[in-house]
């Protein structure tokens, strides 16, 4: 900043470019908590001042502080004593902000009048919201109302949604759209240790001497974690990396060895990997007898899974997988890493599961550089299911316990029996199903884009638009979804709004306001707050049932729901995490500064009075029943689950002869609502294309950048062609592009299927059956249309002639001519057609 | 002895909740994990349908048995809706118990027997019958509440 003729300039200030070079400079590191902090920025002006907050994209929690002048957003900068990030930020935390600033932001309610979405007052909008939700509930009972919410939410909100929608109207009908996401790492957890807490830590990069990425593009999709694990690998001591993908990731491409499986068959390789260590004696046999149950049935289930038949069945080489094998059965510490790779293809929470085994057999658990991240995706996710909008109760209580249901009771004072809790709550696969037959009447949509991001985009489609749906979106953005909605709630952003949330290694950042929201937005609590004042919810003394009226008061109450359990936020408050950093849950009386990892003890969290869940068959989704788990009461031992492998369901044939993968791309993130209203960002990766091996685009003909028509059982799409860096008889879309900024059908569900993992209930995005041809390109159009023009030229001269003919022919009195005429024209017809 | 009857007694029960669970998995195609899990449940019934064909060869040195009794357990009638999908998975949840409580019968026999081969058998796919049973338990009681209250008539 400078000063002009006694007025002040501002400048651009960027630290990096990083659209260019997403990960940025090394600086190389080894040891526990010893990364160098380098401080990312980039400002469009001078900050009048910074506000600390926390970057909202991807559930790495980087610690950020937002530049404020003039009431605005002017840029962002890491924090350097966060433990997240110390500094760094990747691309879209840099430049999404920009969404926030974004002209064509929601500033105002809209309800539908005679087709068309119209301006409406806050007043007008919330009376009908409540008009509806009275009347869908009164008639139709509380199993008629259903809630559908984002990742990117605060704690704050998820907690008061989750006794609105469980403890006020009593329906079991609440899901986020992590389903879509992190479901199966949630689910594995579970099965696993007792509980959905993430046992590792951020810091395990620090000290391990190998990391496992499984179905993980951390390079594109937690670019902060990445440059800390290229910061290791670049320093002493650097740890091997192993990657399994079927892709070559930039991820992949940076591994000591790549194992690249045919999609849906994670579940041999990984068996595979584990018969080789368990037969090579790579096992921690004190730690297996004293902290885990099943080794028994493990060995005998993945005895069945030589190198050469996982070859078979997977199409990884047995040499590259016994290379694998003797990485990570010879390290000494291992940090292993689970994506939507595994979460979103077949046999999801099985598969992930096993990555959980592999640590369990080798006793790899608790201690530094050996922490498991089944990692979540979005900023929020992990407090969507901390909360209960995700499947389990609040605070990770188990809906088949009723002692957890009556702690839950007791808490909000109401009646046992008004909490749905002959649960598990309803995941969104199955809402939809709900919905489709008509006995959900009413959905409300907060801050998530389902015309988007579900598969079967076609049916989706019809769904929301269904006659007897009321359709609420809550959104900052008119989004696809918004577009067949009956009422939009316009709702502040991130920087707009205080309220906390935690990443994927249990650390809670604050967020706190930055700016105003824009127009008449207001932070989802607010219209939360104002929703069950309306609807005159009360507990069981008649008083109000959401005690609260602001983000710090959620906060309080929520202290108090997770309190003694594995997410115990009891020892953190506002003041403790507007410091230097974020701070890991568990935080109470025996942890007062957090837990940086968990099991330490090698206890989990498995006894049947504090588990999540009894667990489930990981084939069938069969529930074990309470009695069966309490009779085998594994009382803090971790359960080894075997899981044979189940073919996927759609595999390609003659029709549809290729696999068709989804995924991201760095630019970009969820449904683009965000980073394609920043210039950069969507310049960087502006429209979809579907990768492709040379191999399989010299068989259907097509060049690179060539538009592509992709057809599966379902729906088709339209997308340029890149050629490279995957396995041929595989292609890869990108699932962020919808339609509001270019009509069109490119995404990806377009092809995608309605079908899920058992256990966790996410939908299998990962793999489909497609074919492809090559859109001629407008050369050859232009020639074909010239061709369509000539043909359809020669047609109408032709029935001119005819026409003619036959007016010559009645002029002579002939009826047998005009009985010929419409048949000569019905002929020409088809023949242009 | 009455164990070569029995056999073929439970082979035939084994058939009709393959068939059972086949028509569910056709008939609710719309619920995708009725489908898929329906169609698996329905190959171990066959697996099992083919084993005890094999035991039965077995016992040839038994009296010729019954034929079995050709009376089916439950009506293969399968509904339509989420209310047709409670009363059929219900029907199959009754089959699979009757299969269940034979695959008892016969392991109690098989030890009296002191036949190794049959009670491994009995233990083995028995245990598959039980997973049958707990599926379909588990979709019952998910389906119950929303088929009975909201679901439209």
């Amino acid at each position: 900043m400078y000063t002009m003729f006694g007025r002040q300039v501002t400048e651009f200030y960027e630290s990096r470019d990083s659209i260019a070079h997403v990960w940025g400079s090394r600086t190389p590191y080894a040891g526990e908590r010893r990364w160098p902090v380098r401080i990312d920025e980039r400002s469009l002006e001078d900050a009048g001042y910074w506000v600390p907050s926390t970057c909202p994209f991807c559930s790495n929690g980087c610690g950020m502080d937002i530049g404020v002048r003039d009431g605005r957003i002017v840029g962002v900068r890491g924090r350097a004593t966060d433990r997240a990030n110390l500094g760094r930020l990747g691309p879209k935390g840099l430049h999404g902000w920009a969404a926030n600033n974004s002209p064509d932001r929601l500033t105002r309610p809209l309800a539908r009048t005679a087709g068309t979405l119209r301006p409406a007052s806050w007043e007008e909008a919330m009376s009908l919201l409540v008009e509806r939700s009275r009347g869908v509930r009164d008639v139709h009972s509380p199993l008629a109302m259903a809630f559908y919410v984002g990742g990117q939410l605060f704690l704050e909100e998820y907690y008061t949604l989750a006794v609105i929608a469980l403890a006020g109207l009593g329906t079991p009908h609440l899901d986020s759209n992590v389903r879509l996401s992190t479901a199966a790492a949630s689910a594995a957890l579970t099965e696993s240790l007792g509980s959905e807490a993430q046992p590792g830590s951020f810091d395990d990069v620090d000290t391990a001497d190998a990391i496992l990425h499984v179905g993980h593009n951390v390079a594109e999709q937690h670019t902060v974690l990445w440059m800390r694990i290229l910061d290791r690998r670049r320093g002493p001591r650097p740890p091997k990396l192993v990657v399994i993908d079927p892709r070559r990731t930039p991820t992949a491409a940076a591994a000591d060895v790549h194992l690249a499986p045919w999609p849906g068959s994670n579940v041999p390789v990984l068996n595979g990997l584990l018969r080789l260590i368990i037969e090579a004696g790579r096992i921690d046999r004190a730690f297996v007898e004293a902290h885990t149950m099943g080794f028994a049935a493990l060995e005998d289930m993945v005895d069945r899974w030589p190198p050469e038949r996982v070859e078979e069945v997977s199409g990884v080489p047995a040499s590259g997988l016994r290379a694998a094998a003797e990485i990570l059965g010879a390290t000494p510490t291992l940090l292993s890493t689970v994506s939507l790779g595994v979460y979103q293809s077949g046999q999801a929470t099985a598969a992930a599961v096993q990555v959980n085994n592999l640590h369990l057999v080798r006793g790899l658990f608790g201690r530094p550089g050996c922490g498991v991240l089944q990692m979540g995706g979005q900023p929020a996710g992990a407090n969507a299911h901390e909360t209960g909008c995700a499947g389990a109760l609040p605070g990770f209580r188990n809906w088949a316990n009723p002692a957890h249901v009556a702690e839950l009771a007791q808490l909000w004072n109401v009646e046992a029996a008004a909490i749905p809790a002959w649960g598990p709550s309803t995941p969104i696969m199955q809402m939809l199903r709900y919905i489709e037959e008509g006995s959900i009447r009413m959905l409300w949509v907060i801050g998530t884009n389902p015309a988007v991001s579900l598969p079967d985009l076609l049916r989706i489609r019809r769904l929301l638009g269904q006659e007897g749906l009321f359709l609420v979106v809550e959104d900052g953005f008119l989004n696809e979804t918004a577009e067949h909605a009956d009422l939009v709630l316009p709702a502040a952003l991130w920087a707009e709004k205080t309220g906390t949330f935690t990443s994927s290694d249990r650390t809670v950042h604050i967020s706190h306001t930055a700016v105003s929201p824009p127009g008449e937005a207001r932070p989802d609590l607010a219209i939360l707050l104002d929703y069950a004042r309306r609807m005159d919810l009360r507990d069981r003394d008649g008083a109000p049932l959401v005690k609260w009226r602001d983000a710090a008061g959620a906060f309080e109450a929520w202290r108090a729901c997770s309190r003694g359990r594995p997410c115990d936020y009891s020892g953190l408050s506002y003041a403790r995490l507007s410091g230097a950093t974020g701070i890991q849950w568990p935080c109470n009386a025996r942890h007062p500064q957090g837990a940086p990892r968990l099991y330490a003890d090698g206890v989990f969290d498995t006894a049947a009075g504090r588990c999540e869940s009894f667990g489930h068959d990981l084939v069938t989704g069969a529930g074990v029943s309470p009695a069966d788990y309490c009779a085998h009461d594994p009382g803090g031992r971790a359960l080894l689950k075997p899981a044979d492998y189940q073919p996927p369901l759609e595999v390609p044939d003659a029709d549809y002869p290729l696999w068709l993968t989804t995924g991201r791309v760095v630019y970009q993130w969820l449904t683009r609502t965000k980073t394609a209203r920043s210039k950069e960002l969507n310049a960087a990766a502006p429209e979809p294309t579907v990768q492709m091996a040379e191999e399989d685009a010299a068989r259907y003909h097509i060049a690179d950048g060539q538009l592509v028509d992709l057809h599966s059982r379902r729906g088709r799409a339209q997308v340029r062609a890149t050629l490279g860096g995957i396995q041929p008889g595989t292609v890869f879309m990108p699932f962020h592009y919808g339609s509001w900024d270019r009509p069109g059908r490119r995404a990806a569900n377009e092809l995608t299927l309605s079908e899920w993992d058992p256990v966790s209930k996410q939908p299998h995005l990962k793999y489909a059956a497609v074919r492809l041809h090559a859109v001629p390109r407008p050369a050859t159009v232009m020639v074909r249309t010239l061709a369509r023009l000539a043909t359809r030229i020669r047609d109408a001269a032709g029935r001119a002639l005819l026409a003619v003919r036959g007016f010559a022919a009645r002029v002579r009195g002939g009826a047998g001519a005009r009985a010929g005429l419409p048949g000569a024209a019905r002929g020409t017809g088809e023949a242009t057609r | 002895m009455h164990v070569r009857a029995y056999l073929a007694l439970l082979e035939e029960r084994e058939r009709q909740l393959a068939d059972a669970l086949e028509a569910l998995a056709d008939v609710h195609a719309g619920e995708p994990d009725v489908s898929a899990i329906g169609r698996l449940a329905a190959q171990w019934s066959r697996q099992h349908v083919a084993a005890l064909a094999e035991l039965g060869r077995r016992c040839s040195g038994d009296e010729l048995p019954q034929p079995a009794p050709a009376m089916p357990l439950i009506s293969l009638r399968p509904r339509n809706g989420r209310y047709g999908l409670l009363l059929d998975l219900q029907s199959a949840w009754l089959l699979a118990q009757d299969v269940h409580l034979r695959w008892t019968v016969l392991g109690q026999t098989a030890r009296a027997l002191r036949d190794g081969e049959l009670e491994r058998a009995c233990g083995t796919l028995g245990a598959e019958t039980d997973r049958q049973v707990a599926w379909l338990h588990t979709r019952i009681v998910e389906v119950a509440p929303q088929a009975l209250i909201a679901a439209p008539l």
